[in-house]
């Protein structure tokens, strides 16, 4: 990659160029418009080029900084818990399965996919509701008299929603990291005298987690931007910042709508530039893990 | 459990049987290997050699027969609680750790502080001939280096036994040639007794005390280099180690009186037990003499010169016998021969070994 940029010969050029114009225009300039309509002044019905801050000094005055924070830490208990799903799931299909089922594993994980998520999550909402075959069937066994109400609209709802959309995202990068390593690292350790769980700390771990880090912003960055999940298995008034965003744009608030979405964005930018920190870091990682 | 006694051996592999499928790995294989001694299991690939090392070092479990570590049977015992080190054939460092970080790995539960660990991996850095390479990643070492942070790795927790798999193969020819001298200087520092795996039959001849020869899962053979060279037991043996004849005949008489008869000499053998069927003898290249003055102790033969093949320090002449069968002899001064040219051959008659049959 560096030489083919040091050549800078017309094919590398091409190559490159495409999917540079193609981020400009289809990513950086809606950025760069949102962030300049987020200064802009609010009128009765649009708004009004200018610079203000009105639409940042409402946001962090008002209950929408609440939702921010709620959907950060949603956000951040979401990926801890798909993470403690998606990890051992790909551990499994990585040293436990055959590699034929592996296989088959692995693409079972994207059937859901074929979906549209905006129905999935529609068919979760009837599963979990009262009328519902989950409360049905907990009725039939006699678990409960009536039908539970926390299934639905609830926050335990939100974080099934999450999970089923995000969590099969996150196998693959870990599954990718863990079939990398060199299974005579693990048999090595062995023969030092580590035993399965010591080499799981020390040498399985560390090596994967590249794919753990990649895993955990495919969570993150999903969850943190939901709407569908949350307003269909959240409830009426279940407002994460997703939902505050398009409430604001119902009013046809562009500046406040924009101003939100330019924090978002900046919250995102600034986790990612962290996270990239400890992903370069985890070779230092590593080396405290293996002492 | 049997307890562990002074006269048990370091090592004992009682018929121990593998099959992978329908291919037998391991045929009761039964070999003792004792303390400071380095043995080798030589064989081609498939021989079993490598399933073998992993029967002792636990990552395989024998489908049959028992594996004992002075005395005390560990064929039950996982990996991790043998004692062994294990030197991989593609090094298998860690490569979030530095060469320190990864020598000092199996010290963690030996309970050493910080100053002792530190001075344990710069002892072993001075064994294998890297002062000094504490703290660079091992991703940037040369593959020898790599293969001897591996070593050190492997000797840091002192174990009972240091097993190695094809550790030089993957190494260019000159630091090949390098390592096995210093591996051989290791294993005497070290006072370690050497289990190690190859195909390659100068390795085995260079830094071993006892050679085992493998093939279809079976032991064919154990000796010293010299005399697993000089008296191979079968054809197999024979060809592996390269610069040897084997003549075939038939057998005259029987019992003592057995005789060995092909068209060229007959030979007195004595009693030949399981020998190989058709009776061959083995004749090593450089035992026969071309055009000699004869002496009482050897047998000569006509042969008739086919083809003269310059090699360097020697040359190979080939030649033909009466029935037809080809032998080669080896000289390292230039014989003025031609083609077609018949000459006189001679051997001592204790260097044309009787080989047996074929273990099955």
């Amino acid at each position: 990659m560096s030489i083919a940029l040091k050549r800078r010969d017309a094919g590398t050029v091409a190559l490159l160029g495409g999917p540079v114009l193609i981020c400009a225009i289809a990513i950086i300039a809606p950025l760069a418009l949102t962030l300049m309509v987020s200064f802009w002044e609010r009128q009765m019905i649009g708004m009004k080029p200018g610079f203000t801050l009105a639409s940042y000094a409402l946001f962090f005055d008002g209950a929408r900084f609440t939702v921010l924070e709620r959907s950060f830490w949603m956000a951040a208990s979401a990926t801890i818990i798909m993470l403690a799903i998606a990890y051992p799931a790909a551990y499994l299909a990585t040293f436990k399965l055959a590699p034929q089922r592996t296989r088959i594993f692995l693409f079972l994980l994207s059937v859901p996919f074929l979906v549209n998520y905006v129905i999935r999550t529609f068919a979760w909402a009837y599963l979990l509701g009262r009328t519902g075959p989950v409360n049905g069937l907990l009725q039939v066994l006699g678990l409960t008299a009536a039908p539970v109400d926390w299934l639905l609209f609830s926050d335990f709802a939100v974080y099934l929603g999450l999970v089923a959309a995000y969590m099969p995202f996150m196998v693959y990068p870990i599954w990718l990291s863990l079939s990398a390593i060199d299974r005579r690292l693990i048999e090595a350790s062995w023969m030092l005298g580590e035993p399965p769980l010591g080499t799981f700390l020390r040498v399985v771990l560390p090596l994967s987690l590249p794919g753990v880090s990649a895993a955990a912003i495919f969570g993150f960055v999903g969850s943190f931007g939901e709407v569908a999940v949350s307003q269909i298995l959240g409830g009426v008034g279940y407002q994460l910042m997703g939902n505050a965003i398009t409430s604001s744009l119902d009013v046809l608030n562009y500046p406040m709508a924009a101003a939100m979405s330019s924090v978002v964005v900046g919250c995102m930018l600034l986790m990612l530039t962290l996270w990239l920190r400890v992903f370069d870091l985890r070779l230092f990682l590593g080396k405290m893990l293996g002492r | 459990m049997q307890a562990a006694t002074a006269s048990a051996p370091l090592l004992h592999i009682r018929t121990v049987w593998k099959k992978f499928g329908d291919r037998v790995t391991a045929a009761g294989v039964d070999l003792q290997v004792g303390n400071g001694e380095f043995f080798t299991m030589l064989g081609p690939s498939g021989s079993g050699k490598s399933t073998v090392l992993r029967m002792i070092s636990g990552l395989e479990q024998p489908d049959d027969g028992r594996i004992l570590i002075n005395g005390e049977d560990v064929t039950d015992l996982p990996p991790w609680k043998r004692g062994l080190g294990m030197v991989f054939q593609q090094y298998a460092n860690f490569p979030h750790m530095s060469v320190a970080q990864n020598i000092g790995y199996g010290l963690r539960r030996s309970n050493l502080d910080r100053t002792a660990l530190r001075q344990r991996v710069s002892e072993l850095l001075d064994l294998v001939s890297l002062p000094g390479f504490q703290n660079k990643p091992v991703t940037q070492l040369s593959g020898g280096e790599q293969q001897r942070v591996a070593i050190a790795r492997a000797l840091a927790p002192r174990p009972r036994l240091l097993l190695l798999d094809e550790p030089l193969s993957a190494l260019d020819e000159k630091i090949r040639r390098e390592m096995q001298l210093q591996l051989k200087d290791i294993q005497r520092a070290t006072g370690t007794a050497f289990v190690y795996v190859t195909h390659d039959q100068e390795e085995a001849l260079t830094m071993s005390d006892r050679v085992a020869v493998l093939n279809w899962g079976y032991l064919v053979q154990i000796d010293a280099p010299l005399a697993l060279f000089r008296q191979p037991r079968t054809k197999f043996v024979a060809q592996f180690f390269r610069g040897s004849n084997v003549i075939e005949g038939r057998f005259t008489g029987s019992g003592a009186q057995t005789v060995f008869d092909c068209a060229a000499f007959r030979l007195d053998c004595g009693a030949v037990d399981n020998a190989a069927n058709p009776p061959a003898v083995a004749i090593r290249n450089e035992d026969i003499r071309i055009n000699p003055r004869a002496t009482e102790h050897e047998t000569t033969f006509d042969a008739v010169l086919e083809r003269v093949v310059y090699r360097g320090i020697y040359t190979d002449f080939q030649f033909k016998l009466a029935d037809g069968q080809i032998i080669v002899a080896s000289a390292t001064s230039g014989e003025a021969l031609d083609p077609g040219a018949k000459v006189r051959l001679a051997v001592r008659t204790d260097r044309i070994i009787p080989l047996h049959a074929e273990p099955s």
